[in-house]
């Protein structure tokens, strides 16, 4: 039997295959690309609600284009979702602005896995870490919002040149620039971290 | 030659490493929520496939009735291209004009890759090219270089004057 019944229609062999190679790249790309919504939106929520709608519109609607042009066009989604929340984030803190004061407790519960105690056998070494990863998130936060998709694209997720383009949907001569200006700029705010 | 100058690629080095440790650091209920996102983004492929109409056809492919408005269809499309053809412009093809003309517009907007150009203190060139270099490939930089020992202003893509 070539295909096997998945509902009312059967699922062909090459829908399968289709799935499970579009189940690898996202679970390949998921992590990062929080990371990357997460410093531009710096809201874990809204970074995890725009990763799904990112991944939810590739599946949607690009699922059968070729593979190797999935990661620019995921990326692609995701850059155009976070710039649409950071707009509704702007409209919204504008009429929030012009209401009472929020009562005190609004804010999200401290994650109690996160507040446990390490049991690492380095924290001074880790504690370095961590300053120098908060001090770097806050620069990469602080950059244009061009620079900061070139950086994160370049450096974070490793795409090249072309397909670092193709995601900001502009050219390779501009995300060379973009990337060297950030690159320059981190240099500037962080000296040499890690050194 | 030092294939590194300014220690720009040593620099990457260090931030792509604090940033693969903050990636290993992402905690589980983020991780939890990333996996469920994904099974709803493939159940959303599986639907999508499902009720594509390429599929639809491969379904119904062996039905008789099906070959009757297919050859309707095909007709009808080409009876439309025959009717539009001689109308098409001439020179660059739409597609690549207008990918050009938005580039164009790109470029000119571009005033960071200008200031880099003329302002800078050449670390920008010598970056490129060695990123040119270490890809075996001439890039839009690369040639930006040579524009720029021409007199020109620059980079096709960066560096083109826009007054």
């Amino acid at each position: 039997m070539p295909a096997a019944s998945h509902g009312d229609v059967d699922l062909s062999d090459s829908s399968k295959a289709r799935c499970r190679a579009l189940s690898q790249f996202l679970a390949g790309v998921e992590v990062r690309a929080f990371k990357i919504a997460q410093v531009a939106l710096r809201h874990e929520d809204d970074a995890l609600d725009a990763v799904q709608d990112a991944m939810l519109q590739l599946a949607r609607a690009y699922a059968d284009r070729p593979a190797q042009e999935w990661r620019p066009l995921f990326y692609r989604i995701l850059e155009n979702r976070i710039r649409d929340m950071q707009r509704r984030r702007t409209v919204r803190n504008r009429v929030i602005s012009w209401l009472p004061l929020r009562a005190q407790g609004d804010e999200d519960e401290p994650d109690p896995i996160a507040q446990a105690v390490s049991d690492d056998p380095q924290p001074a070494r880790r504690l370095e870490i961590e300053e120098a990863m908060t001090a770097l998130q806050k620069a990469i936060a602080a950059l244009p919002r061009r620079q900061q998709q070139a950086f994160l694209l370049r450096t974070l997720e490793g795409l090249d040149v072309a397909q670092t383009a193709k995601a900001m949907g502009c050219s390779e001569g501009s995300v060379k620039t973009h990337y060297f200006r950030a690159l320059q700029t981190l240099r500037a705010q962080l000296g040499e971290p890690l050194a | 030659m030092n294939r590194d100058p300014n220690g720009i690629a040593d620099l990457e080095r260090r931030l792509q490493a604090l940033l693969e440790e903050s990636v290993q650091r992402v905690g589980g209920r983020a991780r939890s929520r990333l996996n469920q996102a994904r099974h709803a983004a493939l159940a959303e492929a599986q639907r999508a496939d499902r009720w594509h109409p390429r599929r639809r056809l491969a379904t119904r492919v062996g039905r008789p009735g099906l070959w009757v408005p297919a050859a309707g269809g095909l007709t009808a499309a080409l009876l439309v291209a025959f009717v539009l053809w001689p109308h098409a412009p001439r020179g660059y093809p739409p597609a690549q004009a207008s990918r050009a003309t938005a580039q164009d517009l790109e470029l000119l907007a571009d005033r960071d890759g200008m200031e880099l150009m003329q302002n800078g203190d050449g670390q920008f060139y010598e970056w490129a090219m060695a990123q040119a270099d270490a890809s075996g490939q001439p890039s839009a930089s690369g040639a930006a270089a040579q524009g720029k020992a021409h007199g020109q202003s620059g980079d096709a893509d960066t560096g083109r004057n826009s007054g």
